[in-house]
This record gives structure tokens, C-alpha cells and sequence, in this order.
């Protein structure tokens, strides 16, 4: 049973590394091999803007432990939220993304459980329990993430605008928390009806956080002095990349095939992320892929938010050719297509006549 | 009713055609043959002018019918992958079938006469009310004998 008397503090790295692996565990447990293939699969049908997503990929390997390993690998981190190096907190981040997506997934199943007619009501109660703490751990996690990437982004240069992340509302109007982890992929939790209490929280997270890096000498006052001043408007930016992928699926750090070909035919297999340029975007659009996998191919290889927002823009300016093509077919009969056949093959005879004629 | 389109129309719709062409991916616009886009281009409207606006999606775009129909077409020819296409043939044979079927009910030829001597029947049935028994010509003749001699 998860511990449900939890209070309301940032955690420690240490901390949300013990809980990620629990939930972890428990989810791999409660799930058999095919229900969790059958879930990521389901993934690459095409989503509601009308595209497939053929790079989710499953491992040869047992989907199990694939998952186990790249959720728990993360597990050497040590000292308070903020205060580590930035490769450290830019880490951490992972560990807490991770683990908002987990408990909230995890905190369904037992809701979804508790639905049940063959439980009985013990087992409702700690079915109950169970939810509401997994639900108090995810905001707990998102707290700790959206102050977590505030302090990343603006104390540490090298990572300034790195992660995309931010606020958006879902297709049905729900507030939701995206995030593009780089790597892994692209992660939409709900925030529920918590959403002004998380906020409220991750900002005396960041304040906290802040006076701690002014005690070790981390930052001038002047500087906490301006972050805080600014924290109201700041604090969870609006999202400025492409939701595609709604249910997250289960973004493992695993690379399929299709990606693998793909890197090796473009010769990206030999590029870093700071390396890839508009031209190799622009490459990956010429060999079929659609916006949604280019740019879930550009998660998983890494790509900061610069370049996303480029994709984005450059998917904007293309037409998707199977899209417009439906769009198009839903907007016309058979009749009305076989007569203009008729007609433009028709022309084509008579140009092909003329052309024989003229030859003579 | 199924529009006529003029060659002036196709003209106008291979202008708007070739613009969006231009946002397409150069594999899904490899994947049609070099001699339908030449077609295209010697074919256009010159002197008509057309912006895709690239700020609206392609549902909003100001294009004519007859260019929607070419793109349908493309589509199916040429873009759709196999379990698309097969089940959009059937969709259209069946669709075309429909139509050729009422039409060819509403404008049938050989039953024409059968209609007419149904009709007819209807018509007669309708309006006789009482049964006229024809007299032969002897009745006829003995009905007179009858009346001289006051026997009826």
C-alpha cells in the first residue's frame, strides 16, 4: 500500500527517485507484456489531426524490462531541487516528468478498479487510498517540475529555453501540462482541478529553491531579487510546440529501426543535436514522413526547443498530402471524380494524337 | 446534377492546383508522373492569379470544386496507400452503381407500352359502375316480337 499521509513539501532528488521506481513497479506488475503492447500500439493509429505515428516502435526485447531500466536509470542524483549542477537538474527534470506521468497513470488504474463489481469493499477502500495519494504524488511532481525547469531555464545558460515545455488546453478544453522530454518524447498530463494550488506551490518551490542557491553562493541577490519579481508571469509559460501525442504512450528511451534507417539514410547518425540544421529538418519532410513523426523523431533525438518550434513551422507551411487529399474526397462524389477522369484522360488521348501527328 | 466544366474552368483550377502543389513534400509530389504536372502547367490559366494563404488550413482556402475534385483524384491515384484505395474504389462502384440503377429505372424504354396498358386497365376499372350485358342480335329480335304482342 502506497503511504497516503504525505505532506506538501518539494522533495528531494532522492525522493522522487523512490517514488518513480514504485510506481514503476507497480505498473509493470499490474499490466501483463500484451495489455502494454497492446497500449503503445494503439498509439501509431492516426490521432485527430489525421496522422499515423510509424516510429513508435516496440524493442525486440521484453517491453518489461526495457521500461524498468530507462525509468530507473536515474538513479544517482542526490541534494535538494535547483542546487545541483545543471547535466544533474536537467536529469532530475526526467525523473520527476516521469514520474508525474506514472502516478497519474497509475492513479487511474485504481480508479478504474475500484469501478469493479468484483472487489470487495476492503479492497475498494485501499484501491481509494491508493488513488488518492498516487494523485497527490503527480501534483507533487508537477509542482517540482514546472519550479524545477523555471530554475533551469533561467539560472543556467546552457539549458535557457532547451526543454519545451509549458501550458495548454487539451482538444476537449482541459487544462493540461506538455511537455517534449527530450529522448524520451512527448508527455500531456491533465492537471486536474489542482491547477492555481500547483501553481500557487511551484512558486514558493522556486522562492524556496532560490533562497537555497543564495545560501550556497550560487546566485547574487540581485539576481533572486529579479527571478522572484518576475515569477507571477513566468512561471508556466504557454506551450509553443505541437501536441501530437494526447496519451503519451509509455515514451521509452528505445530507438526503432524505421528511426535508425531513417538517421542512417539522412547521415544523422553522425550528428549531435546542436548539429542538425534547417536542411536536415527540411530532409525529413521530402522522405515521407508526416509533422507528427518528424516531430516526434525530433524529441527522441534530443532537439532543444529552437528547433522544434521550427518543425512546427515548417509543418504549418506544408501540406500534408494525404490530408488534404481525404479532405478533399469527403467534399466530392464518385460521379463528379469519374467525369473529370473521363475528361482529363480524354485531353491526354487527344494530345497524345496530336503530338503523333505532329511528329509525322 | 453533375456540373459541366468548361475548359476555361480546368484552366483556373490547374492554376490553383499547381499553387498548392508547391506546399506539397517532394516525395508525395514524385509520386505523380512528370507528364500530369507538364499537363498541368501547359494547361493553366495565365492570366488567373492564386495565393495560397498559408495561414489558413485547406479546409478554408478559397479553391473551386473542380480543383477539390482534382486533388481527390490525386489522392486516390497516387497517394492513398493500397488498403485506402481498395476501399474507396468499392465505395465509388457501389456509389456509381446506385445512381446508374435509379437512373436506369426512371428511363427505361421497355416497359413503356406495359405502363400504358396498365394504366388504361386502372382507368376503365375506375369509372364503370354497372355491368352493360350486350344483347345478341336474336335477343334483340325477340325483345321486339315480345313488346308488339304487349308480352313484357
Amino acid at each position: 500500500m502506497i503511504n497516503a499521509k504525505e505532506t506538501l513539501v518539494y522533495d528531494s532528488y532522492r525522493n522522487i527517485y523512490m517514488k518513480l521506481q514504485k510506481t514503476t513497479n507497480t505498473f509493470l506488475k499490474v499490466n501483463s507484456i500484451d495489455e502494454i503492447k497492446r497500449f503503445i500500439y494503439i498509439q501509431r493509429k492516426e490521432n485527430e489531426d489525421g496522422f499515423k505515428n510509424s516510429l513508435i516502435e516496440l524493442p525486440n526485447d521484453d517491453i518489461k524490462s526495457v521500461i524498468k531500466s530507462t525509468y530507473t536509470k536515474i538513479d544517482y542524483l542526490e541534494g535538494t531541487l535547483g542546487t545541483v549542477d545543471a547535466t544533474d537538474q536537467f536529469d532530475g527534470i526526467t525523473n520527476m516528468a516521469l514520474l508525474m506521468l506514472m502516478s497519474n497513470r497509475m492513479s487511474k488504474y485504481y480508479k478504474n478498479r475500484i469501478k469493479s463489481e468484483q472487489l470487495s469493499p476492503e479492497e475498494k477502500d485501499l484501491y481509494h487510498k491508493n488513488e488518492v495519494a498516487l494523485l497527490r504524488w503527480k501534483s507533487i511532481a508537477m509542482k517540482d517540475l514546472i519550479a524545477s525547469l523555471y530554475i533551469l531555464n533561467k539560472t543556467e545558460i546552457e539549458y535557457t529555453d532547451f526543454i519545451s515545455y509549458g501550458y495548454r488546453q487539451d482538444n476537449n478544453k482541459k487544462d493540461s501540462f506538455v511537455i517534449d522530454l527530450p529522448y524520451y518524447g512527448q508527455i500531456c498530463v491533465h492537471f486536474g482541478k489542482q491547477m492555481q494550488y500547483i501553481l500557487m506551490d511551484a512558486k514558493k518551490t522556486v522562492s524556496s529553491i532560490l533562497n537555497k542557491k543564495l545560501q550556497l553562493g550560487q546566485i547574487s541577490q540581485e539576481d533572486v531579487d529579479k527571478l522572484k519579481q518576475n515569477l507571477d508571469e513566468e512561471i508556466l509559460p504557454n506551450y509553443t510546440g505541437k501536441l501530437y501525442e494526447y496519451s503519451s504512450a509509455i515514451p521509452i528511451e528505445y530507438e526503432g529501426d524505421k528511426s535508425k534507417t531513417i538517421k542512417e539514410h539522412l547521415g544523422l547518425n553522425r550528428k549531435l543535436p546542436e548539429d542538425i540544421n534547417k536542411s536536415d529538418i527540411l530532409n525529413l519532410y521530402n522522405i515521407g514522413l508526416n509533422a507528427r513523426e518528424i516531430y516526434y523523431f525530433a524529441i527522441k533525438f534530443g532537439l532543444p526547443k529552437k528547433q522544434l518550434n521550427y518543425i512546427v513551422n515548417i509543418g504549418n507551411k506544408f501540406l500534408d498530402a494525404k490530408n488534404i487529399g481525404k479532405s478533399a474526397l469527403s467534399e466530392t462524389t464518385a460521379k463528379e471524380r469519374q467525369v473529370v477522369n473521363i475528361h482529363e484522360n480524354n485531353v491526354n488521348i487527344n494530345e497524345i494524337e496530336n503530338d503523333k501527328r505532329g511528329e509525322k | 446534377m453533375i456540373d459541366i466544366y468548361t475548359k476555361e474552368d480546368y484552366a483556373k483550377s490547374y492554376t490553383e492546383l499547381i499553387e498548392i502543389l508547391k506546399y506539397i513534400s517532394k516525395s508525395d509530389l514524385n509520386k505523380i508522373p512528370k507528364d500530369k504536372i507538364k499537363n498541368y502547367i501547359k494547361n493553366k490559366d495565365n492570366d488567373y492569379i492564386y495565393i495560397y494563404d498559408s495561414k489558413k488550413n485547406f479546409e478554408n482556402q478559397n479553391i473551386s470544386k473542380l480543383t477539390k475534385i482534382l486533388i481527390a483524384n490525386l489522392y486516390i491515384e497516387y497517394w492513398a496507400d493500397e488498403e485506402e484505395k481498395a476501399q474507396i474504389k468499392i465505395n465509388d462502384r457501389k456509389e456509381i452503381y446506385d445512381i446508374d440503377n435509379k437512373n436506369a429505372e426512371k428511363y427505361r424504354t421497355d416497359n413503356i407500352f406495359e405502363k400504358k396498358k396498365k394504366r388504361n386497365e386502372e382507368n376503365v376499372e375506375e369509372t364503370s359502375l354497372t355491368i352493360i350485358k350486350k344483347k345478341n342480335f336474336i335477343q334483340k329480335i325477340i325483345e321486339k316480337i315480345k313488346k308488339k304482342l304487349k308480352l313484357t
